[in-house]
């Protein structure tokens, strides 16, 4: 074990500790594909905008998940899949997209990505992931998109969409699908929110959410709040207007919420239905339906486990030399680690 | 069919079930699993009942609850999808696998996920052929009750009963209605030794005995006090009492001890008489002076409250127990009623009882012809505990010990179990276990029952009146058991006695 130095900690903690107390100051660095952003503007108590309860109606929420199920490094398995739930009078129907496996390499990335994409956006990619990892990153956040488009055609008007995540259009080439949803949507009267679980907006050296729940709890206290972050000058890749809110009187948190309102209706009347959805005592201050979609979507560690398994097996009937396969994808660190 | 969740897992020998949220079972209640893949049935019983939840992580619970107690104070709270989420786990013990009209000890899982089903009548058929001719209730599910009698076999009772509750909890109400069952049925003999002087008529706003529509011709009653009904007068004979009754009943010193075996052994079965007939001075002369005049002045004045009783005669031939035997013998039901009686009195008399009836039935066993026929006799023994304790060597626990062979059982009624002596208790081979209120009385008949009962802990905690299991060799598990109130029972009987009458009317009056 390595020897701690106090001085070492205490240095830190002054850094962190003057970086906590930092006004809301301007400052750089943005990364446009993960959406970290700075919030220029200072935040001012005035902005804060009162939320009540609004009508319940029918929403649906999207969700997609993803794994890498083999890893051999020069090449991986991926798996993902996307779906929504939608929630009518109390009643929740889940419709999942079956799974699909994703087998590449360092070598046909760009092929396999140029395939994914195009069916997508029926468009090249101006780009190719830079990682394996990355690659399957982006294929679920092209089926969650696709899945909203499913979910859009399914739903009545009036109805509310929740996206997990920001309406951020991130991956470079993606802005067309991302306004093909935002375009259904707004014909068929439906209202689109995305809500993100881990913003990143900062505000100078702070991240804004938690740091404007904290105001908000110190001006408010219990109460139900919305709080708009001006985000025009990327606008030509967010999409709707972003609030950050905090959904229930009694919630620790708040999120990050990208607001289209349907036509003719307010973002303060998406965010009170928001406010109607976020009352379950099991995720307080979170819309239950994308706290749903996800456990529907998510891919654990024992389905992992499982599509592993069969995997293997359809390696050795494939004719595969399975033993030369497990070896690529033996990793040093669980010897290291244990659990290998 | 209800279909009530699937099972989780988890051993041979413990279930575990996940329950559709909201869907109400019980602790003791009797549910079937379905094994599909081999076209049988499991039966379980509900041991434990727990939460469930799909909760993400295992603080899910707790931060939950938080949550909805901070909504309780501001902006409310709507839980979501309840019957999605939130379930209950049931706990079970399997019984046994029920394939066609078998019966078979769970020594096999079933498939995983199997279906758990609520259990319906049919489901214990096959129970009704093992099921005995002395009725004692219907079987239980839970409280629910399921139109299935239960009742022990006549044919057992020398292999002795026990009836163990806490005060109040129908242990009284059991024995009525298996003396009723008994005269019923005509085939056992019953000594029903009654010191609360409750059986007769019954308790007040109850009935008894006397109300069994069969009483007239089944039953023979004794009694002490005057009742309301045909009865003969307690009555036994002196020479019927041996020096252990006494030295059971009272504390003697080790002198007076003495002096009582050697009048015994001077005066044979006289003993008695001679000792309260002749002035203690004499006696003192008799036993060769042996033994001090205060003794001897001890035993003639306890002698003498005995024979003073009016119970007790001098005379050999007006002891009652002469016709007991008869009526046992022809397997009629003997009420003797002791209500009034010291308890010494009571207690001396169901000596003499019991000794002789075992005397006699050892006496028949020697002619095998005859004991072929001998209908089996059950001895009812209220408040056993006072003399089947550790030290006694009564008549009673002889009984227990020996009574199977010559066709005379034991039934012992207690409050208190753990008071009886461990090797007496292993001797019952049935026991009614109703509710037990004292741990260690529970856990003496844990260990003395011819059924695992050991998972049965919380069931008997929650036993309500007239709730009991039945443990038995003879059973395939222990049977839950609804007791019958007995008057209920009678109303039953007399419905179907007139039924009977009715139907028998034409044949016998026609012609
Ligand atoms: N199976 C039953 N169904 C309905 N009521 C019952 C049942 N058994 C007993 N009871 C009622 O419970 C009360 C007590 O019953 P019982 O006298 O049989 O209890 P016990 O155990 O003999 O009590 P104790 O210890 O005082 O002798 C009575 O009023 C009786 O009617
Ligand atoms: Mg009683």
């Amino acid at each position: 074990m390595p020897h701690v130095n106090d001085d070492e900690v205490r240095a830190a903690a002054r850094y962190v500790s003057t970086a906590a107390a930092q006004d809301f100051d301007a400052a750089g660095g943005i990364d446009h594909e993960r959406g970290v952003l700075q919030v220029r503007e200072r935040i001012s108590k005035g902005k804060f905008i009162p939320l009540q309860r609004g009508q319940a109606r029918t929403a649906a929420a999207v969700d997609g998940g993803s794994a890498i199920v083999m890893d051999c490094g020069s090449f991986v398995v991926g798996a993902i899949t996307a779906g929504h739930v939608t929630m009518e009078r109390g009643k929740a129907t889940a419709h999942v997209q079956p799974l699909r496996l994703l087998p590449v390499s360092q070598i046909d990335k760009p092929c396999v990505y140029d395939e994914i994409f195009k069916e997508a956006l029926y468009a090249a990619p101006p780009d190719a992931p830079e990682s394996l990892e990355s690659l399957v990153g982006r294929a679920r956040n092209l089926a969650e998109w696709l899945d909203a488009e499913r979910a859009i055609a399914a739903l009545d008007k009036g109805s509310l969409l929740l996206i997990d995540g920001s309406l951020w259009a991130g991956t470079p080439g993606i802005r067309p699908l991302v306004a093909r949803v935002a375009d259904a949507a707004q014909k068929k009267g439906i209202c689109l929110a995305g809500v993100s679980k881990q913003s990143k907006l900062y505000t100078g050296y702070r991240p804004l959410v938690p740091a404007l729940a904290r105001l908000g709890k110190r001006e408010f206290g219990e109460a139900c709040w919305a709080y708009p972050i001006d985000l025009t000058e990327y606008a030509d890749r967010q999409f709707g207007e972003t609030f950050v809110a905090h959904l229930h009187p009694m919630a620790d948190f708040a999120f990050r919420v990208d607001v289209c309102p349907a036509p003719g209706r307010s973002c303060q009347d998406a965010l009170e239905s928001l406010v109607a959805l976020s009352n379950d005592p099991g995720y307080l201050g979170y819309p239950y339906p994308l706290a749903r979609v996800h456990n529907e979507v998510a891919l654990g560690g024992e389905l992992c486990t499982e599509l592993e398994v069969s995997l293997k097996r359809a390696i050795s009937t494939e004719g595969g030399e399975l033993g030369a396969i497990e070896e690529y994808g033996r990793d040093f660190h669980k010897v290291l680690d244990g659990g290998g | 069919m209800e279909y009530l969740g699937r099972v989780i897992g988890r051993s041979v020998r413990h279930l575990r079930f996940r329950a559709f949220y909201g869907m109400e079972f019980q602790l003791g209640e009797i549910l079937v699993i379905e094994d599909e893949e081999r076209g049988r049935r499991l039966l379980a019983r509900v041991i434990d009942i727990e939460y469930g939840a799909d909760a993400p992580g295992d603080d899910w619970w707790e931060r939950t609850a938080g949550n909805m107690m901070q909504g309780d104070g501001k902006g409310g709270f709507e839980m979501r999808e309840r019957e999605r989420r939130l379930f209950e786990v049931g706990a079970c013990t399997p019984l046994g696998f029920v394939d066609g009209g078998t019966f078979r000890k769970p020594k096999v899982l079933v498939p995983h996920f199997s279906k758990v089903r609520r259990a319906e009548e049919a489901d214990f058929a096959f129970l009704t052929e093992k099921m005995g001719d002395i009725e004692a209730g219907l079987l239980r599910s839970g409280d629910r009750k399921v139109p299935i009698r239960v009742g022990i076999s006549g044919e057992a009772f020398p292999h002795h009963i026990g009836v163990f509750a806490t005060t109040g909890m129908g242990k009284s109400n059991l024995m009525k209605t298996l003396a009723a069952s008994a005269m019923r049925c005509g085939r056992y003999g019953m000594l029903v030794l009654d010191p609360h002087g409750e059986y007769f008529a019954g308790a007040p706003g109850c009935k008894g005995l006397s109300h069994v529509p069969e009483a007239a011709e089944r039953m023979v009653v004794f009694s002490s006090r005057s009742l309301p009904g045909a009865h003969n007068t307690i009555k036994i004979s002196a020479h019927e009492i041996k020096v252990e009754d006494l030295l059971n009943l009272q504390e003697y010193s080790d002198a007076q001890r003495e002096a009582l075996h050697a009048l015994s052994a001077a005066f044979g079965n006289e003993w008695m008489i001679q000792a309260h007939t002749h002035e203690s001075e004499e006696l003192v002369e008799m036993l060769h002076k042996s033994f001090f005049l205060e003794s001897i002045n001890v035993i003639k004045r306890r002698i003498k409250r005995i024979m003073d009783s009016g119970k007790v005669t001098r005379d050999r031939e007006v002891s009652m127990t002469r016709t007991v035997i008869d009526a046992l013998k022809s397997a009629k039901v003997v009420l003797v009623d002791t209500g009034s009686m010291p308890e010494h009195e009571e207690l001396l008399v169901s000596t003499v009882l019991a000794r002789a009836v075992l005397e006699n039935y050892q006496r028949v066993y020697e002619r095998p012809e005859d004991f072929k026929f001998l209908p089996p006799a059950l001895i009812t023994m209220e408040e056993a505990q006072r003399v089947l304790g550790t030290s006694k060597g009564t008549i009673f626990s002889r009984i227990a010990r020996e009574g199977r062979k010559f066709k005379v059982g034991l039934c012992a009624i207690s409050q208190q179990p753990k008071l009886i002596d461990n090797q007496v208790i292993s001797q019952f081979n049935t026991l009614f276990i109703l509710g037990l209120a004292d741990k260690r009385d529970r856990d003496i008949l844990r260990d003395a029952s011819k059924q695992d009962i050991s998972d049965l802990e919380n069931e008997i905690q929650t036993l309500m009146v007239g709730e009991a299991l039945v443990t038995s060799p003879f059973v395939p598990f222990a049977l839950p058991l609804a007791v019958y109130k007995f008057e209920d029972y009678l109303d039953e009987m007399s419905a179907s006695q007139k039924g009977k009458k009715q139907k028998a009317g034409p044949d016998k009056g026609f012609y």
